[in-house]
């Protein structure tokens, strides 16, 4: 039986739980932010060599053995902050932008960044990372910057990303999960 | 630009810096309406409505009902209908608009019969005291996890009265109960997958579904 149909169950009559509701706004967010549906331009190995200087630290805590696992309806989710006292996503130059990845399964994960223009900023082909983090030095122009996390049973090569890539869109396989999110680079400052 | 406020409360026609953040599509903006209004447009869902041109007959399979939530706010988030929200009137009716005319078009879809409104003019919305109406196997679902809290321990009760029953995220659990976010969801997890385990034991022969 689905997870939201045991949640509905132990929620209040007459409503959708937290969770059902939590799980419909994380759908409905993916459809909304889905920035593939826009022209991607993949970037050249200029870029991906500025994104190989970012300082990355991981941490490879993994979900306990107790986590309930359902192939099909695990989601991943996805929040950046760089300081607990602003928004998620409000950056500075010089924060440290921590990656707060969960997901309701094991599995491999990468994590990419589209920079403002156009250029993709490779963080993390590696498997069960929980939390990384970034650097956010002079090399980070202000700007918009949209980060997207893949969670899947195998790992995957920046090649196999790419090759996802269909008319200007990202479409991974189903078993492929897909989170996108938004940060914000601004001048160094309070 | 930064949207903070009670996430119950979402006045896009009172707060202009909301209203300016949602036409935006700022991510938090969405958020915070969605889970303002996600109630009401669940229930339109689950009760259904009339119209001058028949009985928009409500969902009663909780998929369908999800997929429909889902449905409307896709469809009123999307920009030009954020545009399209002046801001001068409540944004209670319009979204439920949206989600009254989603709701016809699909009973369109399936050929149903009391779907032939060619408006969508409401004759009647049910009020707030009616009940939803649930299946007979999600009532039966309703008892076993009666059954199956009584069983719980302290912590993963409280767990359970937070999360399903006041309605709080993880975070706001974890503030509550001093523990961390990874704690409650492994909680959670435990409380979803002991649930599972209980309905299994009390139905033996009726297999785990995929």
């Amino acid at each position: 039986m689905k997870r939201e149909n045991l949640a509905r169950a132990l929620a209040r009559p007459d409503r959708l739980s937290r969770l059902e509701k939590e799980a419909i706004w994380q759908r409905v967010d993916t459809r909304l932010t889905a920035w593939w549906r826009r022209r991607v331009v993949w970037s050249s190995a200029g870029a991906l060599a500025v994104a190989a200087t970012v300082t990355i630290v991981m941490a490879t805590k993994r979900e306990p053995k107790e986590t309930w696992q359902e192939r099909g309806t695990s989601a991943v989710t996805l929040t950046l902050r760089c300081n607990p006292a602003r928004s998620p996503g409000d950056c500075r130059r010089g924060d440290r932008l921590v990656f707060d990845f969960d997901a309701e399964r094991d599995g491999y994960v990468a994590l990419f960044a589209r920079a403002p223009d156009g250029t993709v900023l490779w963080y993390v082909p590696g498997d069960g990372v929980l939390e990384t983090a970034a650097l956010l030095d002079a090399r980070y122009v202000p700007g918009r910057y949209e980060v997207v996390v893949l969670l899947s049973e195998r790992p995957l090569s920046r090649g196999d990303i790419k090759s996802f890539a269909r008319d200007g869109q990202l479409v991974p396989p189903h078993d492929v999960r897909i989170a996108t999110r938004v940060f914000v680079v601004a001048e160094e400052g309070p | 630009m930064t949207v903070e406020g009670p996430i119950a409360s979402a006045e896009l026609e009172l707060d202009r810096e909301l209203l300016a953040a949602f036409r935006a599509g700022e991510r938090s903006a969405l958020e915070r309406v969605y889970f303002a209004f996600v109630d009401d447009v669940f229930r339109l869902a689950a009760l259904g409505f009339s119209t001058p041109g028949g009985v928009i007959r409500p969902a009663l399979d909780p998929d369908e009902q999800r997929t429909i939530v889902q449905e409307v706010f896709v469809r009123a988030f999307a920009p030009k209908a954020r545009t399209a929200y002046d801001g001068l009137r409540p944004y209670r009716p319009y979204l439920l608009m949206i989600a009254r005319n989603l709701m016809v078009d699909r009973a369109r879809t399936r050929g149903a019969e009391n779907a032939r409104a060619s408006t969508v003019e409401v004759e009647e919305i049910p009020g707030a005291a009616a009940e939803v109406e649930e299946a007979e196997d999600q009532r039966r679902l309703r008892e076993a996890a009666r059954a199956f809290v009584a069983t719980l321990d302290a912590e993963l009760a409280r767990l359970v009265e937070l999360r399903f029953d006041h309605d709080l995220s993880q975070l706001e659990i974890a503030d509550r109960m001093h523990i961390t976010r990874r704690r409650v969801r492994t909680l959670e997890a435990r409380v979803i997958e002991g649930f599972r385990r209980f309905l299994d034991r009390e139905r033996p022969g009726r297999g785990r579904r995929p």
